[in-house]
């Protein structure tokens, strides 16, 4: 297995170079944009004067004031962390894409598919160790990605809660997952085309699949929690989502009967009486309600999300065995 | 005792409606010998090599190594069969070193001093890497990871299509010694001048089919070429025109002829008796 890691070194050396390289200069990025937004130094009672929610500094505190440390950090904070963050969605994406593809497919392409598999007498050995240098490669640059993007999100909004759904997917734990899954892929392409350059065509095709994937797994789960948690609207004010579901996503608006069925503003109105002023009935009979779910439920989805990509990244890498083990070495 | 290699009905259809590759072909290859398997591009050679290798699937009919059915038991086929394939599926960026490192990583029994040894002596350096050492080299190469598996059953896909006089002889060299060690070698090549002198044993595969399976110096004691003019009532095999378009026969006798034909031409009247029974048909 040693000599097994030495050589998937060396045959992909320029490769893991290039990801290596890559990934280093978007963790550097993150924990150096993390160093100049901390180096702004808003203080708590700047953030509440700026929210309106405290009596910090005013002017340079306060939206439309003159330019001070607040409206410095939300700018940077927008360009800046925003760029990384934005390269961070598709890096592991590029890495597993990357590294994956000619994992089987250039061994095909390049003629050397028959000496090792006439060598293995298991093909699935082989195929084995022929995973373990990328796979380590992957799981330890992507685990100092996931690190440095952690970094980078705890420190894009010091004045929300700690637990929340902005930039879901892209820090944390998940960026290995997603890295691995779309490695997995690719080599599982690699090894069903055999060829180079069309199994980069599937894979990358199959990358967008898993990232678009990833955003609508995303939004029916949130859709499947918004009508679990349930906020009463004070008609007064209505329901600041910052309030109503602190870090997390409102969903939608609606009423609530008295025995906790929840129905869209077509479904209510139909139950309101002939002859009756609609509104004034479902205010006066109905609850009317937010739904949407809290930032505290985001370790539930990152947890769901990273074993969603796991998932497919191991049966990715099984398919790919499967295939090795049938499969014309030609 | 148990043949080294065994084909029995083999047969080979890549896709429906396409001809056959390989057309109910049986063969019997024993332990130690040095079996030339030659044919137009085509015939099927790669095909017959690849499906002993486990590597293709018959449409019908079985392929034993050393009695191990190919297709029911192909991790102990393997084992008996060192190969090397039309080019030798070498990689380029690593070194012969790193290659016998890497075979040994693959195949614990694999001989890695003794295919250090194989390549020190034929002057290849360990150190260099794959893509500097020449076609030879790198055949020689191919064939030192082969060897070092120790496998009884030694199969050659074409390696000598893409090398100079020179470095076909050094290779088929190394194969005689390993035969002379019990090693059983099945070598496909369309180059049969080559071969006369270190094959035993000549198996002709015209489009898809065995046309010849003879001891090679039974066959040359046995063939002999005659103008076409002069063949009548001989068991004429084929015919063709020499180099001065002559046409030639290629006759076969039950007695051992005065003048025997080369292997190459025995093996051109048997392709010239193929085309035409095809032509024919």
């Amino acid at each position: 297995m040693i000599t097994q890691f030495r050589v998937g070194l060396r045959l992909q050396r320029f490769e893991l170079a290039a990801v290596a390289l890559a990934v280093a200069v978007l963790t550097v990025s993150a924990l150096v944009v993390r160093a100049r937004l901390d180096g702004i130094g808003v203080t708590p009672a700047c953030w509440a004067s700026w929210f309106g929610t405290g009596n910090g500094t005013p002017g340079i505190c306060t939206p439309g004031g003159p330019a001070g440390p607040a409206q410095t950090f939300l700018e940077m904070n927008e360009s800046e962390a925003g760029r990384v963050m934005a390269a961070i969605a598709l890096l592991p994406l590029a890495v597993g894409l990357f590294l994956g593809v000619g994992l089987v497919a250039r061994e095909i392409e390049g003629g050397t598919a028959p000496t090792v598999w006439a060598l293995a007498r298991s093909r699935s050995r082989w195929l084995a160790g022929r995973l373990l240098a990328p796979v380590t490669i992957v799981v330890l640059l992507l685990a100092a990605l996931a690190i440095s993007s952690d970094v980078l999100w705890a420190g894009r909004e010091p004045w929300g809660p700690a637990l929340r759904f902005d930039d879901a997917g892209l820090h944390g734990p998940v960026i290995v997952a997603k890295g691995l899954a779309a490695l997995g892929l690719a080599m599982l392409a690699g090894a069903v085309v055999g060829r180079m350059l069309p199994a980069v065509i599937v894979a990358a095709a199959l990358a967008v699949v898993l990232y678009l994937g990833g955003e609508v797994a995303r939004g029916l789960w949130l859709s499947g929690e918004a009508s679990r948690h349930v906020v009463v609207v004070d008609p007064a004010h209505g329901v600041d989502v910052e309030l109503g579901f602190p870090g997390g996503t409102f969903f939608s608006g609606g009423w609530q009967t008295a025995d906790g069925r929840l129905l869209d503003d077509n479904s209510a109105l139909a139950l309101v009486p002939a002859g009756q002023e609609p509104w004034a009935w479902m205010y006066a009979n109905l609850t009317p309600v937010q739904t949407g779910v809290p930032g505290t439920l985001y370790p539930e989805w990152a947890r769901l999300e990273t074993t969603g990509f796991a998932v497919i990244a191991v049966g990715a890498v099984a398919g790919t065995f499967v295939v090795v083990r049938r499969r014309r070495p030609l | 005792m148990t043949p080294a290699l065994e084909a029995s009905g083999l047969t080979k259809r890549y896709r429906r409606g396409r001809p056959l590759a390989l057309d109910d072909v049986t063969l019997t290859v024993p332990p130690g010998s040095f079996v030339a398997l030659v044919g137009p591009n085509g015939a099927g050679k790669s095909t017959l090599i690849r499906t002993f290798m486990g590597f293709e699937r018959p449409t019908a009919g079985t392929a034993r190594v050393t009695g191990v059915d190919v297709h029911r038991d192909p991790r102990g086929a393997l084992s008996a069969i060192g190969y090397v394939g039309q080019t030798p599926g070498l990689y380029r960026e690593l070194n012969a070193r790193d290659h016998l490192a890497l075979a040994a990583a693959l195949r614990p029994s694999f001989d890695r001093d003794e295919a250090e040894r194989r390549l020190k002596a034929l002057g290849i350096g360990l150190a260099v890497p794959a893509a500097q050492l020449s076609g030879g080299q790198q055949a020689q190469l191919g064939l030192a990871l082969a060897l070092g598996t120790r496998a009884p059953v030694l199969l050659l896909d074409e390696p000598l299509a893409s090398l100079d006089p020179l470095a076909r002889r050094e290779f088929l060299t190394t194969v005689a010694d390993a035969v002379t060690e019990g090693t059983t070698v099945l070598l496909a090549s369309h180059i049969v001048g080559d071969l006369e002198g270190f094959c035993d044993r000549v198996v002709v595969l015209a489009p898809a089919r065995v046309c010849l399976d003879a001891d090679t110096a039974w066959a040359q004691a046995h063939h002999t070429l005659v103008p076409l003019a002069e063949a009548d009532g001989r068991e004429v095999i084929g015919s063709f025109a020499d180099r001065r378009g002559t046409h030639t026969a290629l006759v076969r006798s039950d007695e051992p002829v005065a003048k025997p034909a080369s292997l190459d031409e025995i093996v051109l009247g048997y392709l010239a008796s193929r085309r035409e029974s095809r032509a024919a048909a």
